[in-house]
Order: C-alpha cells, then structure tokens, then sequence
C-alpha cells in the first residue's frame, strides 16, 4: 500500500496487457481443441437420437463431486425460507455464523472468529468481490441484490480451494444471478411487514434480435427502527434503493458469451455511537447517519472452447462513497481477471488464471479516524494454476494447486492445496484436503490511527485515552486448514454431507499495550495500542447436513454445525481482545426445516433455529422459528405471509450489552405480492 | 395392464440404449443441440390441419413459453425454412401470446403453469413439447427424456390426434423402434 503515485495509468496498461496475453492462449488453444461444429438442423432424427451427449460443464464441478465442504442455497430455498436479505438467507447455511447488529448490520464469517469487522472472507456477486480492502470485511448494508434475481449461493467453507481471489481465508460466498433469459418478462415483488416496511422491486426482461437477452430492475427498502436492550428507540431505521441491468448475448454457436451488468444504489440508516471525549462525562452517545452510495459496472466473456475446455475474462469498475460519523471513504475498484480450463493428456483438467486489481480509497478523516495520508493505493497481482488428475477413472482423484498473490504490505503468499478425492459411483463421495490461506494486513491495521475509547478517571485520576495506532509491522495471519468430508446418497430420497476441519492459526492479530504518556490540553493519558501478531489458535469442528424428501410434496433438512476455538495469545495484561474471538462465534448451531406442498396452490414452510450462546458478549442462546404460507392465487399472482422469530418477543444476537449500536431483534410479520403480469 | 392399449395412450418411449458405443467415430453434441435438431424434425415431420397451417409464405412460429432454455443452440433454427415455411422463434410469457404457435415448447420451470396452459390449448392444433419429466402422463405430446447419455423422447399419440395433427410414421416408429411404455393411468 503506497500513496497514489502517477504509475497508476502504467499498472492499468499492465492489467490490460496481461489479459491481452492471456486471450493469446486461448486464441492458440482454440484450434487445438475444437471440436468438429456439427449442425444439428441438418441431422435426421435417427442420427440425433444416435449422438451422445457432451457435458460443457458451466460450474467446474457439480456440487456433489466437488472435493470441498460446499453448500448451495437454490432461489427456491431462498424464497421458502422467507429471508428478505442475503445475510438473512445465509443463516440457512452450515458452518456460516449469522448475527443481526442492527437494521442494516450484520456480523457473519465462515468457521469462527466473527466480528462486525469480520475478516477472513470472500464474498463474490458475479464474480465480483465486494469485501472491503480497508479492513477487509464486507459492508451487508449495500449487497442487497434483489433476492427474485438470485439464481443461487454457493458457499464454501474452508480455504477457497486455492481458485478464489484473495482473502478467501475461512471460506468463500458466491452470489450468483440469474442469466438474463431466465428473467423475462414483467416482475413485481410487494413486501410490506412491521421489520421490513416496505421492499418494493420491479424488474423486466426483453430480448434485442433472437441473442441477446437483457433485463433492468429497481428497487426500494424501507426496514423500520429497533429498539435497544434497554427498551429505547435504537434509531436504526433503514431505507435503501438501488437499480441495476444486466444484458447475456450468445451472438453464434460457438459457445462465446458476452455478460454486461451493473448496479447503482444508495442506503441511508443509522445506529447510535458512543464517541469518546476527553471531558466528562467522556462518552456521548450520538446518532449516527450511515450514508452509502456507489455503482458497479462489469462484463465478461466466456467462450466454451468445447472439448471440456473454457476460456473467460471479466473486468469490472466498483466505485463506492461511505459517509459516517466514524468513518468517510470514497473508493474507486479495477479488477481484471482471467481464467483457463482445459484438459490435458487423458487424466489432468487444468485451470489457470490470473487477476489484477487496483482500489484508491480516499479518506475523509473522522473524530475516531485518522491517518497521515488521505489517499491509499492497494494493488492486487494474483495468479493460480490447479491441475485435478484422475488417479483411476471415475474413482480417485487428486487436485493440486495454489495462489501467488502479490499485495502491496506483505509482498508474495504463496497459498498451496493439495485435495484427494475418492467417488463410488454417483452415490458418495470422500475427500480430504490440506491448505494454507494468509489473511493480508489491511489499512486499518498498517497505517491508520482509531480512537477507541476514553476511561473516564479512577484509580488513575486522569482520563484515559485508548488509541489503536498504526502497526506497520503487522503481518498476515497465517493458517493451515485440515479438512475432511463424506457425502453420499443413501437412497434416492434421502442424502447427506458431513465436514470435518481442523484449522491451525499462526500470527493472529492480537491488541498489544505499549506504554502510556501523558499529554497535555486537557492533561491525559494516552494508552497507545499497536496490532501484533502474537496470537495462535486451533479451531475444529463439523458440519452436517441431512436432505430427506419424504414425499413428492414434502422436504425436510437439517443442518448443524459445531465449532470450538482455542486461542492462545500473551498474557491478558499485556494484550486485550484477541482471546475474546472466542466467545463471538456460537458453538452450536442448528437448523430444522421443512418445505410442504399442501396442494399445487399452497405451500407451507417452516424452519427452526438454534443458535448458541455467545459468553464474549453476554448474548443468550436463542431459538427462532420462521413460517411462510404460500399462495399461488393465479398464474401470474402468488401471495406470501411469512412470520419471522415466532417464538420470542425479542432476542439479542451479537455486541455487548452496553454497545450503543447492538439492538435486540423483534417478531417480525410481513406479507409479499409476487405479481408476473 | 394390456388393457391400457385401448385407452389410444401409446406412451412410446426411445431408449436407444443400445451397447456403449465406440466413442471415437460416434456423433457427440451438446445436449441443447441434440434437441434443437429434434424439434426442427418435429416440425418437419408434423402436418397441421390445413385451416391451422400457416399459409404460403406466412412463417412458422415455434414459441418458448418462459424463456428460452436452449442456451443459444435453437436460436439459428430462426430463418432457416421447413416444408416452405420459414421458422420464427418467439419466447412467450402469457397465455394470451400463445394463439398463432404451431409448436410451443414449455420451458421445465414452467410446470406449475401447464394445467393453464393446456386448457387454453384445447380445441387448437399447436404441438407440445417440453422436458420436464411427466409431461405426457399430464396430457403432453411430446417429452424429451435422457437416458444415460442420450436424449429420447416420450410421445402421447392420443393428443396428437385429438388436437388434429399428424406426426409421420418416420419418427414414431423411431419412438417404437424401443420398448413401449405403459401408462400407469
């Protein structure tokens, strides 16, 4: 991370240049690997009823034979289990810890160690990532795609099996939409409830000649206000709109796809902060305006080289403005990326790639932080090559791999993976895995300084000020992740998946005292805080999940995850909070759920929650049941009404109890119009 | 269960499921291509009723309802002509745009929507065809099937007649050249 220098136009040639030469070996690929294009309209039936299906696999790898702890969540999922938001939704899936701030904030990661700041991420929405660089957490007030346009979410627990972009520590959320023929036609979705006011969307879908299929959208939320532990308002009312398109045209039958998209949107809410003060009474609580706007523009090209082998390349800009009391940001992403598939002699199916990525954040300095600069550069070079060798056909598998990523703070990680896999038919799957991950240092830990907090006068007789200042020591955390996994179809209605890991940490972040000094105007202390790596820590646990359908018109599943964390840092007077990564993440978790088809007009489903205790944050652990009545009235009309956290008034999910900004959340009632006129 | 034969539900199934063949000099095609070429056979070997024909010069109008799921491979079957009609490819959404197809392809996700559709469909000659399993125990003509690693179809011949069509013997006996289903109606 430098200051912005004029290189910059140089560094975005250089992006260009490799995509360039990357598009070369694909041109060089092509013929080599091109099947005979045959056209099918010129086949008599007997011949076409002869020919034999090929498989252009679109997803490298479907779910069950994937050598990874992976999970999707269909649309079809998503809309029956009622959630009315990504984070909302993601609290379906294994091993991901889910936890509601406040209106529009929430605190979720993969296997432990969650935080609002929560680091060890990667989040994509179309092959984007949105995971913010400043501290490498994702900001779930603005990813709010509209759920009728999410096509599914793929979620790997675990290093990202070395293909992903960076930061793809403790697993990977993917965000895929839905192709542009699939959305044809008018789309109205009225949601109108006493938690979600208003979600309003409306989206339509054209077609231009016979190949290009587009669609735009709109859409408005309204989330109500909260109240806090202690029963006032938390002021965390949230409204938010944003709109977007996306165009697919498939010009030829040589397989090329062109995808463009883009979104531009804007959320304002806020929450209450408590802003340090060096006079009594030291702390105010203060409304605090979250203010966020910004666009997205990305386009891609794939073309199926067939033969089993694919060629894509994706660029995309993400400019981003966040305004609040803490915190004022204007960052603008370039990312270009590439990648490769292609077989090899019989047994080896390659994947290369390479991804460039530029982001500027430009600060505004608040109260709470600041540094010496207001500009920082963040440069991303990463290049991955993974080969899955087939040990014996249709039975062993071995897939080895890794990342060479270059960041401007620690210079090179290499990230390797070694995954074997061993299949019995279609019916299961074993596989284990062992890889290393690093999670780079971010701004916030390098190079900014934050105004944590004031002790107000006691024992000592002046108030104490708690600065986190700049640790250009810092280095990545470091993890070697051990995994293991059994899938198998039991009997045609019933299938199940069980993941095991054992995550070894080096180098985790740990809140170091250095020594205090005493300054003047108003006189104070200053405990200054640096960022040191001294922490370890040992997570394992499992996942499991159980599908069982029951009958054509009824599915049950369950889920349950468990997760223990061992951390070992310095002694707790020298050091502060890393241990307390320990009592944020549930050690238990579970859910229950069933989709019922009553007739071919109703449905019913319902799901279950269990989520554990957090001792970190005093946070009980809590059940939740959610129900949604479904009613298609016409074939263009269905009707919803879903019931959220049924069984208590009110819960607490994650912040201490004194945070200004933690609310407890209530029942929540809505009703949802799905008119396709 | 032979009875069923008077029901005129010849339920035909191809299951060309013949000895693996050798790959090498055997004809391979994406799945999407091999059932673009089908329903330009279908159209060829079809005859509508000659008030429902498309007259000279009109073209031929082959209609996806919901969207069109061939991902790109049916789109060049637009232009191209069968029996002296060219072809015109529409995606449709609504029942009401159904009226002038003469083959309407119901997209799988479109299940729920068949009931409706079919009722709409009553008295009119358009040819149904859709993938989506038990399309033709519902009151479907033709369904595409996959058996291990090749497409087939499943043909209802009593909607064919009752909607006043005629499918050439050429494709139904490729459809009986395999064993014939039985309905379990």
């Amino acid at each position: 991370m430098t200051p912005i220098r004029e290189k910059r136009w140089r560094r975005l040639k250089a992006g260009l240049a490799l995509t360039t030469a990357l598009c070369g070996i694909c041109a060089l690929g092509s013929p080599a690997s091109a099947v005979v294009e045959v056209d099918p309209f010129t086949l008599s039936p007997e011949e076409l009823f002869d020919a034999t299906v090929i498989t252009v696999s679109k997803t490298p790898e479907s779910v069950r034979d994937a050598p990874a702890a992976i999970y999707v969540l269909s649309s079809e999922d998503i809309v029956r289990s009622g959630a009315t938001s990504i984070p909302e939704a993601l609290r379906l899936v294994p091993g991901v810890q889910v936890a509601r701030v406040n209106s529009a904030g929430w605190a979720i990661s993969v296997r432990g160690f969650n935080s609002v700041l929560a680091n060890k991420l990667l989040v994509l929405i179309d092959g984007r990532v949105v995971y913010d660089p400043l501290y490498s957490g994702v900001y779930w007030d603005v990813q709010d795609t509209p759920l009728d346009d999410i096509e599914r979410i793929e979620v790997i627990r675990g290093p990202g099996a070395s293909l992903w972009g960076a930061n793809a520590v403790n697993g990977v959320i993917n965000i895929i939409t839905k192709k542009a023929s699939e959305t044809a036609g008018w789309l109205i979705n009225l949601t109108a409830g006493n938690e979600d006011r208003a979600q309003i969307t409306a989206r339509y879908g054209g077609t231009v000649g016979e190949n290009l299929h587009w669609r735009v959208y709109g859409k408005y939320l309204d989330h109500a206000t909260d109240e806090t532990p202690f029963g006032t308002n938390a002021e965390d009312d949230w409204a938010a709109w944003r709109g977007g398109f996306r165009a697919d045209w498939d010009p030829n039958t040589q397989g090329d796809t062109f995808t463009v998209q883009g979104d531009i949107y804007r959320s304002d809410s806020g929450q209450m902060r408590s802003v340090p003060e060096l006079t009594p009474p030291y702390a105010i609580a203060q409304h605090e305006n979250i203010s966020v706007y910004g666009g997205n523009l990305l386009g891609r090209w794939t073309r199926e080289l067939g033969d089993d082998s694919r060629f894509t390349i994706q660029s995309y800009v993400d400019l981003t403005t966040r305004d609040q009391l803490t915190l004022g940001t204007r960052r603008n992403t370039v990312d270009f990326d590439a990648q490769y598939d292609f077989p090899m002699w019989k047994q080896n199916k390659l994947t290369v790639g390479a991804e460039y990525r530029d982001s500027i954040d430009h600060l505004s300095f608040t109260p709470i932080i600041t540094g010496v600069g207001t500009s920082y550069d963040e440069q991303l070079f990463s290049g991955f090559a993974q080969d899955k060798i087939t040990l014996v056909p249709d039975q062993w598998f071995l897939t080895l791999g890794s990342k060479f990523e270059h960041n401007d703070f620690t210079g090179l990680e290499i990230q390797p993976n070694a995954r074997l896999q061993w299949d019995d038919g279609d019916l299961q799957t074993v596989w284990t895995s062992v890889a290393r991950a690093a999670r780079t240092p971010t701004d916030l830990e390098r190079n900014l300084t934050i105004s944590t907090g004031v002790i107000p006068p006691g024992i000592i007789p002046l108030p104490v000020s708690v600065i986190l200042q700049p640790s250009p020591a810092f280095s990545s955390e470091q993890l070697i992740a051990y995994e293991a996994g059994y899938r198998r179809q039991w009997t045609p209605s019933v299938q199940m998946d069980i993941s095991t890991f054992y995550n070894d940490y080096d180098k985790l972040s740990t809140l170091s005292l250095m020594a205090p000094q005493v300054v003047g105007n108003p006189l104070h202390i200053v405990l200054p805080i640096a960022t040191t790596n001294l922490t370890t820590a040992k997570t394992y646990g499992f996942e499991a999940v159980l599908n069982w359908r029951a009958a054509d018109n009824i599915k049950f599943s369950a889920v349950y995850s468990l997760l223990d964390m061992q951390l070992d840092g310095p002694p707790s007077n020298a050091a502060i909070a890393s241990e307390g990564a320990k009592g944020q993440s549930p050690r238990n978790q579970f859910n229950v759920r069933s989709q019922w088809d009553v007739s071919s007009d109703v449905a019913l489903d319902t799901t279950i929650y269990y989520v554990d205790a957090l001792p970190g944050y005093n946070v009980h652990a809590y059940w939740r049941l959610d129900a949604r009545l479904g009613w298609r009235l016409t074939s263009k009309l269905e009707f919803d009404v879903v019931g959220q956290n049924l069984l208590s008034d009110s819960h607490r999910e994650f912040g201490a109890i004194t945070d200004a900004n933690a609310v407890v959340i209530g029942r929540g009632i809505y009703g949802k119009l799905l008119w396709r006129p | 269960m032979i009875q069923h034969a008077r029901t005129f539900v010849a339920l035909l199934l191809v299951m060309l499921l013949t000895q693996p063949s050798q790959a090498a000099d055997n004809l391979q095609l994406v799945e999407q291509q091999i059932k673009a070429g089908l329903l330009y056979n279908f159209l060829k070997y079809t005859q509508w009723p000659p008030d429902r024909a498309p007259k000279d010069g009109e073209a031929i109008k082959v209609c996806l309802f919901g969207g069109d799921p061939f991902e790109g491979r049916l789109q060049p079957m637009a232009g191209r002509t069968v029996n002296e009609h060219v072809i015109e490819i529409r995606v449709v959404s609504t029942i009401a745009d159904i009226d002038n197809c003469a083959l309407l392809f119901v997209r799988a996700d479109q299940k729920s929507n068949w009931p409706e559709l079919q009722k709409a469909l009553a008295g009119k000659s358009v040819l149904t065809v859709s993938d989506f399993s038990g399309f033709t125990m519902a009151g479907g003509m033709i369904e595409f099937t996959r058996v291990s690693n090749r497409i087939g179809v499943a043909i209802n011949t009593e909607r064919i007649t009752a909607a006043n069509l005629q499918v050439e013997d050429r494709l139904l006996r490729l459809a009986s050249a395999a064993r014939p289903a039985t309905s379990d109606r």
